[in-house]
């Protein structure tokens, strides 16, 4: 097993549909998968320059979101920091002027975290609601096949949990939060 | 020669995207500008119908920046409506947590969004590291302080690093700007300083960052603040937590005094004279609104500012306490007098946003978000224009009695001041003083960047005296950290308001509870006062009055209007900064930056 340590870091508004597609695959894997000490999950949501933090602390950081490459909704794709900046100024996602920002402020710095990005096209990004549409719904196994792929490259390899979670369940997680309070937790006044 | 009009343009409509189009005489001095923003505005919809309690782990979605502050204000927003007054242990924690905000937000603004609008990162290859070192010191002794980097050695080592990435074509976020534009003010030597603790801020952020999570709980996404207070009760009895929490603030305020005031000094004196240069502000023109006292210089805009007042000192409950930054207005630059604030008096009017509107402007407790989108006009010349007559943004227009005002760390230092704040007093008067410059200079660009460091140095070393009181209060015996409340009675008819002082200023949540669900609710966040366009009766925004009458070096290079820009700190700033203004690759408006007009 690999001593790297791996972040892997899912970007994206659950409340823009589609946009939602890097949160949802990371909670998938988190709730269905054993994940090694070396492996940090990061819930990035639409973090933008606070995701600095994390491009110096790791060693390689994956980052899950939407893409907007000229292929078909559903196409998955990889790509590491070089070429991400190398694509020029031409921004079509919040994620991906974030993502180039941090990419680039960062650069400079000695220690920087090798960065990819996988990300899948999507259908609805402008739509104001929780969930995905049904296409990119149907296409989230491909694209989380992907991201195990990228991980077991970096001699990650993930093993399954007894228990299977479905993306209709988390994605009915993620739209309905409930705040939780541990009793140990608050002391009343 | 003829007018041009400027477009400043990152791209589609996701997530707070900002345009700014500018008209530029033939003396290059911007005559009129309009700001445009895709703002999301939905939250509304995705709220109604859920339990209160829930809201604010939805609610933090609104913004990734400033996830906690939208967490804790829908939190307060329902507390009001509850008439909830917290514990005292919880009013500590909250105010760690957002101080903790404050301090690496300004931080992350002023180097690695903003400086580089100040300092020319090719010049630094110039700089005599020998000579720079006694630069560094000399503006660290301003400041009262001895220089963070103080070798030369030290400095030779990031100009060699310069040098490197230039020959190697790595500039990365470097390779985009306007170098060797003469409105960079700089010596090659205070160029150099400001790369170097550019570099070393990356690190100190690390730590600030650090810090929001120990009481936030899990980051990024804090999670410790319930209706009724906090939950980490675990944290504040644990002295190892609280003793973490002070070391990461001892090593984040060094920097704080020893290099981020030292290069507000800096720049502050070297850029002092577009700072007081009357005849480049809004008020030199003869726009509506441009009107009042005359104070200020380049980039100084509306010139009326409003703090909703935030950071509880004493448990009296909301809207009763003392507060750090206290509450009001400052209007049309008369810093002889303040306005107290009336919440009632807010509203937002859709006049120029792509919203339908009831044809006045709305309090946001009836205030609606329903989707108007018009359009943008493609003239003769091929390019896409906003019409500015029309709806022209996705920000509404918010207003205050039916004025235009700006919000942020200068509207809450400006209000602190003039209201005879003693702690505001303390740091403002200090700047000036050693700094030589006259109170005049804060009206500008170079002043909301200034006031911004005033402030950050003012919450380091308050959060200080917050921890031991949190430290004491927990000591005494007192470890309560919620308050009980009987939901079913509380949420079956309610109202209240979440107003806070976020980083970039004025924040407000309205909520309407009915029968346990909320019925309506209303988020106005700060870029909206000051992104926001046109008012009702063509009132110019914060941002729009801002750019208005700068002077500009060069029109393909609009470096003065994005330096004005992000003075605001909008939360918009990195979509600024990704602009290609060559125009040719832009994908969804076809941008030119100085199409004849």
């Amino acid at each position: 097993m690999s001593s790297k340590k791996v972040a892997l870091i899912g970007v994206g508004n659950i409340m823009f549909c589609d946009e939602g597609i890097g949160a949802y695959a990371l909670r998938y894997i988190e709730k269905n998968y054993i994940i090694p000490e070396n492996l940090t999950l990061i819930e990035g949501s639409s973090l933008g320059f606070r995701m600095m933090t994390y491009y110096q602390e790791y060693d390689k950081i994956i980052i899950l979101g939407t893409g907007s490459h000229n292929d078909k909704p559903g196409s998955v794709r990889s790509e590491n920091a070089d070429e991400i900046l190398a694509k020029g100024p031409t921004r079509k996602t919040a994620n991906e002027v974030e993502i180039t920002m941090m990419i680039e402020i960062c650069s400079f710095h000695e220690n920087m975290a090798d960065v990819e990005l996988v990300t899948m096209v999507p259908e609805d990004i402008v739509s104001v609601r929780n969930g995905l549409t049904q296409g990119t719904l149907e296409k989230m196994p491909i694209f989380v096949r992907n991201v195990l792929e990228v991980l077991k490259k970096e001699g990650i390899e993930l093993r399954e949990k007894d228990k299977h979670h479905s993306f209709e369940e988390i994605i009915e997680e993620f739209a309905n939060p409930k705040q939780e309070i541990d009793p140990q937790s608050f002391l009343k006044s | 020669m003829s007018k041009k009009h400027i477009i400043v343009d990152p791209i589609t409509r996701i997530e707070g995207h900002l345009r700014i189009e500018a008209v530029i005489d033939e003396n290059n001095t911007i005559v009129d500008a309009w700001s445009s923003s895709t703002m999301f505005r939905g939250i509304e919809t995705i709220l109604k119908g859920r339990d209160p309690r829930d809201c604010g782990l939805m609610a933090m979605r609104i913004c990734g920046v400033c996830t906690g502050t939208h967490y804790q204000r829908s939190i307060e927003a329902v507390e009001d409506a509850f008439d909830i007054t917290i514990p005292k242990n919880a009013r500590l924690v909250r105010n760690l947590i957002q101080g903790a905000l404050y301090v690496h937000d300004h931080l992350v603004h002023f180097y690695h969004l903003h400086a580089l609008d100040f300092v020319d990162v090719v010049a630094a290859t110039k700089a005599d590291p020998e000579k720079t070192a006694k630069e560094a010191k000399k503006w660290a002794n301003v400041a009262g302080v001895e220089p963070y980097i103080g070798s030369a050695s030290d400095f030779k080592m990031v100009q060699d690093r310069i040098v490197k990435f230039v020959k190697e074509g790595r500039l990365g976020i470097f390779g985009n700007g306007y170098w060797g534009n003469p409105h960079y003010k700089l010596t090659p030597e205070q160029n150099l300083i400001g790369v170097a603790h550019y570099l070393k801020a990356l690190d100190v952020q690390r730590d600030l960052a650090k810090m929001q999570a120990i009481f936030g709980g899990k980051n990024p996404h804090p999670q410790s603040i319930v209706v009724g207070g906090v939950t980490c009760v675990q944290d504040i009895q644990n002295p190892a937590r609280i003793a973490l929490f002070k070391s990461l603030l001892k090593d984040g305020t060094d920097f704080v005094k020893r290099a981020y005031l030292p290069d507000v000094y800096m720049a502050g004196t070297m850029y002092a004279d577009e700072a007081t240069d009357g005849s480049a502000a809004f008020h030199a023109t003869n726009h509506k609104g441009a009107m009042g006292k005359k104070v200020g210089g380049t980039g100084g805009g509306i010139l009326s500012y409003m703090s909703y007042g935030d950071f509880r000192l004493d448990d009296t409950g909301f809207y009763h306490s003392e507060l750090l930054f206290p509450s009001g207005l400052v209007l049309d630059g008369d810093i002889s007098k303040v306005h107290e604030f009336d919440p009632s008096k807010v509203s937002e009017d859709v006049t120029h946003s792509w919203y339908k509107g009831s044809g006045a402007p709305e309090h946001p407790y009836e205030g609606t978000t329903i989707p108007e989108y018009t359009g943008l006009e493609k003239k003769e010349d091929g390019f896409a224009y906003l019409k500015t007559d029309e709806k022209y943004s996705w920000i509404k227009s918010p207003l205050y009695d039916g004025k235009k005002v700006e919000v942020g760390p200068l509207a809450r230092m400006v209000v602190g001041y003039v209201k005879g704040d003693k702690r505001i007093k303390k740091y403002v008067d200090n700047f000036l003083k050693r700094s030589k410059l006259p109170i005049t200079v804060l009206f500008s660009t170079v002043g909301r960047t200034a006031a911004r460091a005033i402030e950050t140095e003012l919450m380091a070393d308050v959060m200080f005296e917050w921890v031991d009181e949190l430290a004491k209060n927990v000591a005494a015996g007192d470890l309560s950290t919620w308050t009980e409340f009987d939901f079913d009675k509380v949420s079956a008819n309610s109202k209240g308001v979440g107003l806070a002082e976020a980083p970039r200023g004025a924040l407000g949540h309205w909520v309407k509870v009915k029968d346990g669900k909320v019925e309506n609710y209303q988020a106005v966040v700060p870029s909206t006062w000051n992104a926001g366009p046109r008012g009702p009766n063509g009132e110019v925004g914060a941002y729009e009055a801002a750019v208005i009458g700068t002077k500009v070096a060069n029109p393909e290079e609009p470096l003065e209007i994005i330096r004005t820009i992000h003075s605001f700190d909008p939360c918009i700033a990195c979509a600024v900064h990704v602009v290609d203004t060559k125009g040719k690759e832009l994908a969804v408006y076809k941008v030119d930056p100085a199409c004849a007009f």
